[in-house]
């Protein structure tokens, strides 16, 4: 049946069903076009602005294209299609819309944050009253939080497709964009100088203090530790620490 | 004896529409939580439930208003593979966070070779699959230590080697295993259309006291060939020959708690409500009729 699902020949399968006045093929194919159904549907409802942006026929077509070789590996539609954006990246239908893949990604991390629970921000006194070599702490970024980069203001395009949203303008080559992405009694999705999204991106990816500031004076020597350090615990980034 | 090996659960009584529950969808938890409408209960699908922190703590408030029923769509009862035990858990965890009042599953495989094809599968009705079904079963009760309620498919064909019709089946499964059914009226129309099922005869044939549950839903009607199958799609109001089947039908399942499901094209949730009422008009005559017998 999965073979068939994905398309493959029938014939075999189709000599166990009873024809009862159709063809036995025709039959299957009930069930192979709700399966793909279903998978799209989930799709759809994992990558709304993708949805809108593509439309309903390119979307089908990239959708099943997607399916047939990824099939959901486990029992959760809410969990299926985390290669989707990495698919749309190198499906040839997208090659003139190379943002599609970073607007996919966006919304599939904005799904993520939506099944991680909070957790209580620690203070910045917390670290200042450790005596540990301070270069080798590992802070433990809030759970709700995700980074991304993108060549284009893919910020600015899925904002134009959410409720309320007014149309305007938007110049795709804009230059890049660094987001931090988080739920905290709503979704806030915003952009971060390249150095400290740096920072905090290395942090949240479980390197220490030492490493993330290094990380963030490569791309920007006139980075600014303290100022960082004390934003993150301002804006209760910081739910833990660890050595 | 496992606890499980019981009689259903019954609803309290306080409201009108204490019989009659719609599915809910997460679409609609926030009316439903600002409104409170006036509705026995509301059913979930699991699944949408296990990965998804701020829905669950949503569905707990739901929970605190109202019974819920759990649905479960992708335990894949019906294959060949093991359960998948982490899939199980979650169930398990959620049982034990939302205390349903009921917990259903399908009789149907939807995991093969590692995928999960998401869909409601067809088995052949022979002794080998009897006998996975019913290991599947007592392994899932055992593990949530509870009765599941076990729902009969829409079906669109007939295997050639099944050796027994699905009535029987069903009813030695719930022999088997204490497991108790849920009864898709609308789903037994459907079988009726596409495989020439015989719907009279064949609600005449379940167990008698053992439906814990009945699910009416739309379906669509699609050319195929030359013949006309019925699509079992839960996105329209429930069509009048399946009101008819329900209401011809519901006294000899003894009229157990009614679900309205609708999952795709979702309406607002007045029309959910309206086609509860008329679920809930089916069930009262019924209730009347067994009154004025009683006389």
């Amino acid at each position: 049946m999965r073979e068939f699902i994905c398309g493959e020949s029938p014939v075999a399968l189709a000599e166990l069903v009873e024809a009862d006045g159709l063809d036995p093929a025709a039959r299957l194919s009930i069930y192979r076009n709700n399966a793909l159904i279903t998978l799209e549907s989930a799709l759809q409802a994992m990558y709304p602005v993708v949805w809108e942006l593509t439309g309903a026929p390119f979307f089908s077509f990239a959708a099943g294209e997607f399916i047939r070789s990824n099939l959901p590996q486990q029992p959760c539609l809410s969990e299926y299609g985390a290669a989707f954006p990495d698919f749309l990246r190198s499906f040839p239908g997208c090659a003139n819309h190379a943002y599609l893949g970073d607007v996919a990604k966006l919304e599939w991390l904005i799904s993520r944050l939506l099944r991680v629970g909070h957790e209580r921000p620690i203070s910045l006194r917390s670290v200042v009253e450790l005596s540990g070599d301070p270069a080798a702490l590992r802070l433990k970024m809030d759970p709700a939080t995700r980074f991304l980069h993108s060549p284009y203001p893919i910020d600015v395009i899925w904002r134009q497709h959410q409720p309320g949203a007014v149309a305007e303008m938007i110049d795709i080559n804009s230059g890049e964009v660094h987001l931090q992405i988080r739920e905290a009694g709503g979704l806030f999705v915003s952009r971060l100088a390249k150095s400290v999204w740096v920072f905090r991106a290395t942090i949240a990816d479980g390197n220490s203090l030492g490493r993330a500031t290094e990380a963030a004076f490569d791309v920007d020597s006139r980075f600014k530790l303290p100022e960082a350090l004390a934003t993150l615990f301002e804006e209760g980034l910081v739910v833990g620490l660890d050595w | 004896m496992p606890t499980w090996m019981g009689p259903p659960q019954s609803l309290d009584s306080g409201s009108r529409l204490r019989s009659v529950g719609i599915g809910l969808r997460p679409t609609h938890i926030a009316e439903v939580l600002a409104r409170r409408p006036n509705i026995g209960w509301f059913e979930v699908h699991a699944e949408n439930y296990m990965h998804h922190t701020a829905a669950l703590s949503n569905l707990e408030t739901v929970r605190e208003y109202y019974p819920l029923s759990l649905h479960g769509v992708a335990l894949s009862l019906g294959g060949i593979a093991p359960l998948d035990k982490n899939h199980l858990g979650r169930l398990k965890t959620l049982v034990e966070r939302l205390d349903p009042f009921l917990v259903s599953e399908h009789l149907a495989w939807t995991a093969a070779d590692g995928a999960h094809l998401n869909d409601l599968l067809p088995l052949p009705y022979t002794e080998e699959s009897l006998d996975t079904v019913s290991a599947h079963v007592l392994q899932t009760q055992d593990v949530l230590g509870q009765r599941i309620l076990i729902e009969n498919p829409a079906r669109y064909l007939r295997f050639r080697h099944a050796t027994m019709g699905e009535t029987e089946f069903l009813a030695e499964l719930v022999r088997r295993t204490g497991c108790g059914l849920l009864c898709d009226v609308s789903n037994i129309y459907i079988s009726a259309c596409n495989i020439g099922v015989d719907p009279v005869r064949y609600l005449e044939a379940l167990p008698k006291g053992t439906v814990g549950e009945i699910h009416l839903a739309g379906h669509t009607a699609r050319r195929v060939g030359d013949r006309t199958l019925l699509i079992d799609d839960h996105a329209s109001r429930v069509p009048p020959g399946v009101w008819s089947l329900f209401a011809d039908g519901v006294t000899q399942l003894g009229a157990p708690p009614t679900l309205i499901e609708w999952d795709a094209d979702l309406p607002a949730l007045d029309v959910l409500l309206e086609e509860a009422r008329k679920a809930q008009d089916v069930l009262d005559n019924v209730t009347e009729w067994w009154n004025i017998e009683a006389i």
